[in-house]
């Protein structure tokens, strides 16, 4: 049984039609007028447990709507969220008990405690077991390199060890999920690393699953074994990373560097040569089609080649094809 | 059991940071005492001056004044928090915090926010309503003190259930600052007996925003007078029960308001 169901999953917002000029201004106080905006249409999903999903998509796609009725936070306009087999709005307690959640922009730690006090407060508020409290804190701290900072008031610890702080307080209570909301927005690279690292573990430890949205790859490629992908509030595509990478990877391009003049060739799969500056090509092809290596060996025939490099579309350059709606097939 | 533990827990955590911040703690007290004690001074004098206002004389008006001012410094250390940030939090998306915890929202709202800035209110308080009962030679039986005691409480709930039922709104609307100005102006007029304004207002302050059962009703038992105008004379023994009435029309507007909670964008 999946561990998290969406069904037909719609959210729909009232927004006020802004008019301009006094008369209308005045008009609008006593009758104003509404659209209403889909900030999530008929999305749905199922995930196992222990699954590593990374949910993306641009701004405004409707990330932090639909990991806001996963938690209990929203209501659904309508659709149905079924967690651990439960409605989360309806049996918000019951629900808490077995998630944990980072919103990346928003802190729900103590500002005037000490990560060390405010853990004994969780721990209260969880009921968590006094053996079980302290191994998780021990592994934690030690996972995420926190002794140094433990007993400062958060209000004086860093960006990236307050998300530290933060993920540690969310997994107190072996939540069997953990909903992460940008949780590496504004981070270092190191800091990112370790946020990674940490969430792999925990997954490979306590087979907790994981439900991520971000905005940097990076992320979803160290850590996510699957990609939920939404635009304008609608699914665009749920699989795996490797597949997603064949469906909507574009060409990949060779950059070459070369003497003398450019005789120029033709090959089944190639599609597009361009010359890019004196003694410089990069060709466009694609790689369902056409191996690099044969590429090579054909051109090597008829030119005196210095350089080469073979350039393959990132994720990122992927999904910035498809926010702008260039290859959507 | 575990509730009480846990808010426990908050408060000490309150008393905490007034601690780390003493300087702006005791400087808020300070102004607070100051300002209180200003107030209940030119409410006597002004009774004083002119004898008394209708019936009432100048104490039994100080009394009206402390009991109004307890009730506001006991809502003010449980609810006037929660409820004047509860704006900024539904606005900004902190709420979020409220309804991923395994506690009741309400009570957590409660718990995370308890104030430790009315002691100054309530000593003021204090003072004027002991200042009161001896000056009018009132003896107060057991019984009595524990009525009282009772009557207390249900004016902070009154004075809560204000707090909340003009704070709450925010979960549909954004800006609510004229409500609450509205809640205050309504309690102004409580600093004397309201039977000093025409008919339409007391019935106001009695069944529309009743915060006649403040002091205006509760203290004639207290008194031993009969100024009830209108009304029946056991709206005197009320105040409690329009306490516990108007916290739960609030909680039950606190229930629908989460089911509007819109969060915001991040």
């Amino acid at each position: 049984m999946p561990i998290i169901e969406a069904k037909n999953l719609c959210k729909d917002f009232q927004v006020h039609v802004r008019t301009r000029g006094m008369l209308n201004s005045i008009k609008a106080i006593f009758h104003r007028e509404y659209t209403i905006k889909h900030a999530v249409e008929d999305v749905s999903f199922s995930i196992e447990a222990g699954e590593l999903v990374g949910y993306v998509g641009p701004n405004g796609a409707g990330k932090s709507t639909t990991i806001k009725m996963l938690s209990g936070i929203l209501y659904p306009s309508s659709g149905e969220v079924l967690v651990r087999g439960i409605v989360p709005q309806e049996k918000r307690r019951e629900n808490a008990m077995h998630i944990g959640v980072v919103f990346g922009q928003r802190s729900q730690l103590y500002w005037d405690l000490p990560l060390s006090e405010a853990l004994y407060l969780y721990r209260k508020m969880y009921r968590v077991e006094p053996g079980r409290f302290a191994d998780n804190v021990r592994r934690f701290v030690e996972l995420l390199d926190m002794q140094e900072f433990i007993d400062r008031p958060i209000r004086q610890l860093s960006l990236g060890q307050k998300m530290r702080a933060e993920l540690v307080v969310a997994l107190l209570h072996d939540p069997v999920i953990l909903y992460l909301d940008e949780p590496t927005i504004g981070l270092d690279i190191v800091a990112k690393q370790r946020i990674r690292s940490f969430i792999k573990e925990i997954n490979a430890e306590r087979k907790t699953t994981v439900v991520l949205t971000t905005h940097d790859m990076d992320d979803i490629e160290q850590v996510c074994t699957r990609l939920i992908l939404i635009n304008h509030g609608k699914l665009l595509y749920d699989g795996s990373l490797p597949l997603f990478h064949e469906r909507f990877a574009g060409d990949a391009v060779i950059n070459l560097t070369f003497n003398g003049e450019w005789r120029g060739f033709e090959l089944q799969g190639v599609t597009d040569i361009k010359q890019t500056g004196y003694g410089k090509t990069s060709i466009h092809f694609d790689k369902k089609n056409i191996l690099a290596a044969d590429i090579m060996r054909v051109v090597m025939q008829t030119h005196n080649i210095t350089d080469f490099q073979v350039n393959e579309p990132g994720l990122e350059d992927i999904l910035s094809n498809i926010y702008q709606g260039k290859t959507i097939k | 059991m575990r509730y009480a533990l846990l808010y426990w827990d908050f408060v000490k955590i309150q008393f905490r940071v007034a601690q780390e911040y003493r300087a702006a703690f005791l400087a808020r007290s300070f102004a607070k005492a100051v300002a209180n004690g200003a107030s209940v001074c030119i409410t006597y004098l002004t009774i004083y001056s002119f004898g008394h206002v209708l019936s009432w004389s100048a104490f039994e008006v100080m009394l009206l004044f402390s009991m109004n001012t307890i009730a506001y410094a006991l809502a003010g250390f449980f609810m006037f928090h929660p409820f004047t940030k509860l704006q900024q939090r539904v606005n900004d998306g902190t709420f979020d915090e409220m309804l991923t915890k395994p506690l009741n929202p309400f009570f957590y709202l409660c718990s995370r926010d308890f104030s430790t800035g009315y002691f100054a209110n309530l000593a003021v308080g204090i003072a004027a309503l002991v200042v009161s009962f001896i000056q009018l030679d009132i003896k107060l039986s057991a019984l009595k003190i524990l009525w009282l005691v009772v009557v207390l409480i249900g004016t902070g709930m009154i004075h809560s259930g204000f707090f909340m039922l003009t704070n709450i709104p925010t979960f549909w609307l954004i800006k609510i600052d004229a409500i609450g100005r509205l809640r205050s102006t309504f309690e102004s007029f409580i600093r004397y007996p309201i039977s000093i304004y025409d008919t339409w207002i007391a019935v106001m302050l009695t069944y529309i925003f009743p915060f006649a059962f403040v002091n205006f009703f509760p203290a004639q038992y207290f008194l031993q007078k009969s100024d009830f105008m209108i009304f029946p004379p056991m709206l005197t023994f009320m105040t409690p029960v329009v306490g516990v009435v108007l916290m739960l029309m609030g909680y039950a507007l606190f229930q629908l308001g989460i089911r509007n909670y819109k969060s915001s964008g991040s």
